[in-house]
């Protein structure tokens, strides 16, 4: 019943991109606009598909319908209801469904946001390239990832998902948001595939889907920071980001996004970048392909495993295929559109815009680099190497650092030229900011080059964005926070205290393994006091269900009891840490247990304490607030030349 | 046209070939690859010289894996692993059964375990064999365990010829041995140099 | 308000010295005569530069399975023993069949060098292009020169080049002067915060 259901929807939205396809292929031939006015209710047709699918697998997921091989697979009686319907994103075939999903929700949102131009060309190839995408992933879902492959004779209970993903709610956000994220960008990459194949490069078509690639970017962020968020408070070795491949998979298009998000703006007042502009956009959608094939293909080794499939050697034909379509298009059309408009002088809005891109193109090009590097090291020279964190972090600070620099000086760089007088006036309160901050953070007791530097360029950027910020509202009142370039500095806001919150807790953190007692004895104290933190050992604790037995310990820290504990899942083969996190808005401490508490009232814990990490989820949510600002900007002026321009 | 808008010949061509050849490039790359799982299980000790067990001998009589003429089964458990309650009684079944043949042992090491759960382990659920404890993980270290269990099969000359990861049964070590013996006759035998039976 | 009084006040260098003077001094005091790392620390950054044996990606440092703290007592040993970090490092890797594997920065020679030397090779080089590319970029600028005129002819041909492809509206309604057109719909008080040029209007001029 589930699977017919859902086999059904899949194959309805197979249909309905393959006739979308066709129908607009014919039109944009001859020119027929009521053929091209169809793409609407295509849309409409493979939307009803996804939802139908997801319909039934969310249905067969909270029915326990275990004919089905993905809930025999991943689903269990023992999962809660919230996990029970986040189950569908814990496993390939499911993620790929939601995938779809999303996809065809921003391709019937496009139809409805240009209904009254879906006769005009550009229009009706964006919508084309969506449906291409849309049948990918269709077609992925009756091939390899089917989601409705039917077991002949179902099991009465299945092991659930894996328990990492089991034991914080985080996890039920963190995929949707980043898929979200991902798969907004297919809008403006469609658009920008429609731009070079109808010649129409001008700012038009740009504006109209600058808020889109806004969109996708921020559900990004917000994805990355959830991720980050789940590993520091699930994982118990104080970590945020490993530079794991999967999470390189993420930021990289993340990298390039902001660079365009950035860049257009050259284009819209310069009209300058045009070729490039594009090619980010192209660079941005291949990337979440392409991370999307390293995630699932298991080519490159990572922590997170994900089971294996054969769905890589079509994504990657997919990958493969975009850049055909986008490099052989760039390198087709991009001379005839590229702008004859120059920069008149390095020192301008425009200059640090520049700037910025080659930072952020370097930025992704270390990533980039680094996460395949294994993969060429082995094809030329047989020789096996990795590349992790202290590669990624030795080449990323000074990126970082040049980053915040630009952040300082670029809000305030007028457009064109500036003088070197209008800097220092500009600049200066800005400039005595950092160099506060600066001067508390030796007072406290910070040490190191670049964690101090990375306070004081914080500081003066955190200055001109406030600048900004209050020359704005002086102007206008509330209405200074809305708009692209204020909301923007919101944004900045956000990304400096990730940026701060970065430099203090990978410097200065602790990290203390200690033996404790319940009666203190020698050689093992009950009470132990961290960075000033007191933590008492109480006693052990122990927690039974049908799907896990749980020992843990009690821990008073602060006045408050904390209980990490050690999880044993019935089904799994490995023991789970379960790490108990207490934040304040000066530092967190992170409890794990690193054995079992024995018999003999004894508990073995290790107490981390980090500076500022909280500041790290708040700058995430400051950077959601500013994009929705950057958005949604009330009022504003309509484009001067509607498409074409 | 283009000599206009494009004064420095075509850039944007230029770099599209550019871009293109290197991501060409990356991709048949990628295509190459083979999954970094079989990387890593092909990578390990198979072929190689077993590594010494150094830890203190909990249950059972000493053992030195590098002076003995039997194949063993070096199994990593621990009491708190579900998959290694369920393969016990295989290898109980497999050590009786070469003990009586005399040709095979196996020996245990403990994985992250406290010894006196391992010694109810051993007490409730049989097997009279060496086990050893984790020597602070050094072991494990030494031979590559990811997950209990897992087990290694050493050929009598000390080679490590085989890795069973999440379980092994009584069935799958003996046609292993007997595989490989089959594979070493034919070796030792004139000509049939190719005869890897299996 | 004092948007337009810094405007009048004019900011000299004198403030920015001080502000170097300033600066310098307390990265000074932050990052010379620092405490050697002690051996805590330095076993902390051998963790995070060594991969865990048994898994996939993850640094030592970040992992709980045994293996991982196997390799943590090895370095706490040898560390003791007063080994250096990068004697500590060989030690670990020379215990493993392809044990290079192991240390998550790869050796800055050989093959290994290229992941550290490309970006930074790369980054040069487009510093570079962008500096030929705009190489006119002088203040001698203000004052037309040959290189102006020319710039100026290569817009107008553009010009009437572009309007063959994109028939509505030249190519370049922003360079003319940018902000003409578009707020004219905004209502007058939110006169376009979004492109107003900063603070242009209000201190620049």
């Amino acid at each position: 019943m589930n699977a017919a259901l859902g086999t059904g929807g899949v194959v309805l939205g197979l249909v309905g991109a393959l006739g979308a396809i066709v129908t607009l292929a014919a039109g944009i031939r001859g020119r027929r606009s009521e053929l091209m006015g169809m793409a609407r209710t295509y849309a409409f047709m493979v939307a009803g598909g996804a939802v139908l699918a997801v319909v039934a697998m969310e249905r067969a997921l909270i029915t326990r319908d275990f004919s089905l091989e993905f809930v025999a697979n991943n689903g269990s009686h023992a999962t809660p209801a919230l996990f029970n319907v986040a189950t569908l994103w814990s496993a390939l075939e499911g993620s790929i469904l939601l995938w779809a999903l999303i996809l065809t929700g921003y391709t019937v949102a496009v139809a409805l946001k240009f209904r009254d131009r879906l006769n005009d060309p550009l229009v009706a190839w964006a919508m084309l390239t969506m449906f291409v995408v849309c049948l990918f992933f269709f077609g992925l879902m009756l091939g390899p990832a089917n989601p409705f492959r039917v077991l002949a004779d179902p099991p009465l209970d299945g092991p659930g998902p894996n328990p990492l993903l089991q034991n914080h709610p985080l996890m039920a956000f963190h995929p949707p948001m980043l898929y979200l994220g991902y798969v907004g960008f297919t809008v403006p990459f469609a658009f920008a595939v429609a731009a070079l194949v109808t010649g129409r490069l001008g700012e038009g078509w740009l504006i109209e889907t600058r808020r889109w690639t806004m969109i996708a970017w921020a559900f990004l962020t917000v994805g990355i920071v959830l991720g980050a968020w789940w590993s520091h408070e699930v994982l118990g070795w104080g970590g945020y980001w490993a530079w794991d491949p999967v999470e390189n998979a993420s930021f990289l298009p993340w990298l390039t996004g902001t660079a365009y998000l950035h860049s257009v703006m050259v284009q819209e007042r310069r009209g300058m970048l045009r070729v490039w502009n594009l090619s980010l956009l192209c660079a941005t959608f291949a990337l979440t392909i392409l991370g999307t094939f390293l995630t699932r293909s298991g080519v490159i080794d990572s922590v997170h495993a994900f089971s294996e499939s054969s769905i890589g050697p079509l994504l990657l034909g997919f990958f493969g295929l975009i850049l055909l379509v986008t490099v052989g298009l760039v390198g087709w059309r991009g001379d005839r559109l590229r702008s004859p408009a120059r920069i008149d002088s390095p020192v301008s809005r425009e200059g640090a815009f520049l700037l910025n891109n080659i930072v952020f193109a370097a930025f992704a090009f270390v990533v980039l680099l680094g996460t395949v590097f294994p993969l060429i090291s082995e094809a030329l020279t047989q020789d096996r190497v990795s590349v992790g964190e202290p590669y990624f972090e030795r080449m990323t600070t000074p990126i970082g650092l040049v980053l915040l620099f630009l952040m300082a000086v670029a809000p305030v760089l007028p457009w064109r030229k500036a003088s070197a007088e209008t800097l220092r006036t500009r600049l200066l309160w800005p400039g005595w900011v950092g160099t506060g901050l600066l001067a508390f953070a030796v007072a406290v007791g910070a040490r190191g080059l670049a964690p101090l530097l990375a306070f004081f360029l914080a500081g003066f950027a955190g200055g001109a964005a406030l600048r900004q910020l209050v020359l704005a509202t002086r102007r206008q009142g509330w209405r200074g926070l809305v708009g692209r370039t204020n909301g923007g500095m919101v944004v900045h806001l956000g990304v400096l205290m990730i940026g701060v919150a970065l430099a203090a807790s990978g410097a200065y953190s602790v990290e203390r393994d200690a033996r404790m007692c319940v009666q203190a004895t020698a050689g093992c104290p009950s009470t132990v006091t961290v960075r000033g933190h007191e933590i008492t050992y109480l006693g052990p604790s122990t927690d039974m269900n049908a799907a896990r037995r749980q020992v843990g310990a009690q821990l008073k820290l602060d006045g408050r009891v904390h209980e990490p504990a050690i999880q044993q899942f019935m089904n799994g083969t490995q023991q789970i840490g379960k790490p108990s996190v207490h934040n304040t808005a000066r530092d967190s401490v992170l409890l794990t247990l690193t054995d079992t508490p024995g018999a003999d009232d004894s508990a073995s814990v290790k107490i981390i304490v980090q500076p500022l990490i909280v500041w790290l989820w708040i700058g995430g949510g400051v950077m959601a607030v500013g994009s929705l600002l950057a958005i949604f900007p009330g009022k504003r002026r309509v484009p001067t030349a509607a498409v074409s321009a | 046209m283009s000599d206009v808008t494009a004064p420095r010949g075509r850039p944007a061509r230029t770099a599209a070939i550019v871009a293109g050849v290197i991501l060409a490039l990356l991709v048949v790359l990628l295509a190459t690859r083979d999954p970094a799982t079989e990387r890593r299980s092909t990578s390990r000790l198979i072929g190689q010289p077993a590594p010494g067990i150094e830890g203190e001998v909990l249950l059972g009589e000493p053992f030195d894996i590098g002076a003995t003429d039997r194949w063993v089964v070096v199994n990593f458990f621990a009491s708190w692993c579900v998959p290694c309650k369920v393969e016990h009684p295989e290898l109980v079944k497999f050590s009786q059964e070469h003990t009586e043949t005399g040709d095979a042992r196996v020996v245990s090491v403990v994985y992250s375990d406290d010894a006196d759960d391992v010694r109810r382990f051993f007490g409730e659920r049989g097997g009279d064999w060496t086990v050893f404890d984790s020597d602070q993980g050094r072991t494990a270290l030494d031979w590559g365990v990811a997950k209990v269990p897992e087990s290694y099969l050493v050929a009598p000359t000390g080679v490590v010829v085989e890795r069973f990861v999440s379980g092994v049964t009584q069935a799958q070590l003996n046609a292993a041995i007997e595989a490989y013996t089959r594979a070493a006759a034919a070796q030792a035998g004139v000509s049939e140099t190719s005869g890897a039976g299996s | 308000m004092s948007g337009s009084g810094s405007a009048t006040r004019r900011v000299g260098w004198w403030p920015w010295a001080l502000m170097a003077v300033v600066v310098v001094a307390l990265l000074a005091v932050g990052t010379l005569g620092g405490k050697p790392p002690t051996l805590d620390e330095r076993a902390h950054n051998l963790e995070k530069s060594i991969r865990c044996p048994s898994c996939a990606s993850q640094a030592v440092a970040n992992s709980d399975t045994p293996a991982a703290e196997a390799v943590r007592v090895l370095i706490r040993e040898r560390l003791e023993a007063g080994d250096s970090d990068e004697e500590i490092r060989d030690y670990v890797a020379s215990r493993y069949p392809d044990g290079r594997q192991l240390l998550l920065d790869p050796a800055g020679r050989g093959f290994g060098a290229l992941v550290w030397a490309v970006p930074v090779v790369a980054a040069i080089a487009a510093v570079a292009g962008l500096v030929v590319r705009f190489g006119d970029w002088r203040p001698a600028a203000v004052t037309a020169t040959d290189a102006d005129r020319e710039l100026v002819a290569a817009h107008l041909a553009a010009r009437a080049d572009q309007s063959v492809i994109g028939p509505t509206g030249g190519p370049e309604p922003s360079v003319a002067e940018p902000s003409v057109a578009e707020p004219s719909v905004a209502e007058p008080s939110a006169a376009d915060p979004v492109d107003g040029p900063d603070g242009n209007d209000q201190e620049g001029a």
